[in-house]
């Protein structure tokens, strides 16, 4: 109760009336961390359930800068800007969103501090940290590296530094692309990459290359997009897998080059995505397992390891789900629904979920993959019969109609989450 | 009744249906906005993905992971929804 009316109002524009205590049984605080495709849904949406919830937001970064699409800004067809969104619309919702980190969680007592020292109490916390990038996890690979060597894993300034590397690359160099194992964000994420980089460089450095190397065998839509890369860019593209040894194992960003097991390649130009994990705040908070993730109960996404904490988005173990924006934002809606009807005293909803993830192998040419899941005990599952990927024999105009609908996805994704 | 209390599981799927297309009431950017506005037209269209009679792109895959039934209530509640929003969007 102490800790109850120490709770730090913060003034957001038009987010008084929010926070005027009123008699009603729906009023609940609500404090969401991360404000991510994940987070920022799942606060919205809890406004529009129950306009008497107060929710708060807390985002370091005033400007959101999207991921899906972005590897469109590493090949030259998009602007950086077209990827960034501010929180006007969700603070204009009613929504108090502060702009700074969140220092720490104390679950006991349902406290979270933020940087500047001061705390905010909750009856509910919503953890949507996204990834963070293991600087442990490959030698030679730590912040100061990936100024040289972006991994350009989380949309901003290393998607444009990638970009700009791109299109000073000499001629007929090499790009040399580290995959890592799952799971991590973004499961075809590289390869789409890989495909645009293909397409710039036909364009405008046509005897470069992009080297793959990844630490696994197979990959998201592997058939569909092996088969894209024969005939859309011939042999500019070469991937190599586990099997062959092409695990990365170390790198050395002054020399620029990438060593497996059995071999150091020297790079023109070096995209290195290392493992991942959750975001810090999840770590601190406590809902972290051995994997580094979150392992939740299916139906509500609440955390397994604390009471009254859930965790949404690339940071959770959602199983057979994967690390997308549109699983973060499917999630974030089943949240918003189990959280206000837990603050109402009502029994969670068994639900399904659905992913779509399109890739673009080129501007004008789509694949995607798309499941439904189910929540189970202990699990989320795929079900059986339904989801899948684009037919391996579809038309150019099929391609071409799947790559729209990929841009269309993302307007009215974007749309509904920040406009 | 059943048309303005759904039951929860079946709104939770709508929503997700709402990934990629344009919620009602929202401006109209989405995927395929629904233009088929009453239920029987939206439960036939998805019946027909289901069964393959007619094909799409992601469609087939998705309305393959409900039953008839799930499909005709979550058809139900668009259509309402759609029904609602649709005067203050246009």
């Amino acid at each position: 109760m102490i800790s109850r009316r120490n709770w730090i109002r913060y003034s957001g524009a038009g987010v008084a009336a929010s926070f005027i205590p009123t008699s009603h049984a729906s009023q609940g605080r609500v404090v969401v961390i991360g404000g991510g495709f994940a987070g920022a849904s799942v606060a919205r949406e809890l406004r529009r359930l129950n306009n008497a919830l107060s929710v708060s937001l807390i985002e370091a970064n005033a400007i959101y800068t999207a991921c899906p699409l972005s590897n469109m800004v590493v090949g030259g067809h998009r602007k950086i800007s077209q990827q960034q969104f501010s929180y006007a619309a969700l603070s204009a919702d009613g929504v108090n969103v502060i702009h700074q980190p969140a220092v720490d969680v104390d679950p006991e007592r349902h406290l979270v501090t933020l940087r500047d020292g001061n705390t905010l109490n909750y009856e509910k916390l919503i953890l949507a940290p996204g990834i963070d990038l293991d600087w442990q996890a490959l030698q030679g690979y730590d912040k100061t590296a990936a100024e040289l060597l972006p991994h350009a894993w989380k949309a901003g300034p290393q998607t444009t530094l990638l970009r700009d590397q791109l299109r000073s690359m000499r001629e007929g160099g090499l790009v040399v692309m580290s995959v890592p194992k799952s799971p991590y964000r973004c499961p075809p994420g590289p390869y789409e990459r890989a495909s645009l980089i293909a397409g710039y460089l036909k364009q405008n450095n046509p005897r470069a290359k992009v080297l793959i190397l990844d630490s696994k065998d197979s990959f998201s839509k592997k058939p569909l997009f092996l088969s894209a890369w024969q005939s859309l860019y011939g042999d500019i593209i070469e991937w190599q897998g586990e099997s062959d040894g092409a695990t990365v194992t170390a790198v050395n960003a002054e020399n620029r080059t990438v060593s497996t097991d059995f071999e150091t390649v020297q790079a023109d130009v070096a995209n290195i995505i290392p493992p991942q994990k959750a975001g810090k705040i999840a770590h601190l908070a406590g809902v972290t397992d051995r994997s580094g993730w979150c392992p939740i109960e299916p139906v509500t996404f609440s955390s397994t390891l604390q009471p009254d904490v859930h965790v949404i988005g690339d940071a959770a173990i959602a199983n057979a789900m994967p690390k997308s924006a549109f699983a973060a934002n499917a999630q974030a809606k089943l949240c918003a629904v189990q959280v206000t009807r837990l603050l109402n005293g009502e029994s969670p909803v068994h639900g399904k979920l659905i992913n779509t993830c399109y890739s673009l192998v080129a501007p004008d040419y789509g694949i995607s993959v798309a499941g439904v899941y189910q929540p189970g005990e202990k699990i989320w599952t795929e079900i059986d019969g339904a989801g899948g990927v684009s037919p391996a024999d579809a038309s150019r105009e099929t391609r071409a109609v799947e790559a729209a609908y990929a841009q269309r996805w993302f307007d009215n994704l974007t749309t509904q989450v920040f406009a | 009744m059943q048309a303005t209390e759904p039951d929860p599981a079946t709104a939770v799927s709508v929503q997700a249906c709402y990934g990629c297309h344009a919620r009602p009431g929202t401006e109209a950017n989405g995927l395929v906005s629904f233009s088929a506005r009453s239920a029987l037209e939206i439960t036939n269209k998805l019946k027909a993905y289901r069964s393959g009679e007619l094909t799409s792109t992601v469609m087939n895959r998705i309305s393959r992971g409900y039953s008839p039934a799930e499909l005709e209530s979550i058809a139900a509640h668009m259509a309402e929804l759609t029904a609602n929003e649709a005067p203050c969007s246009r």
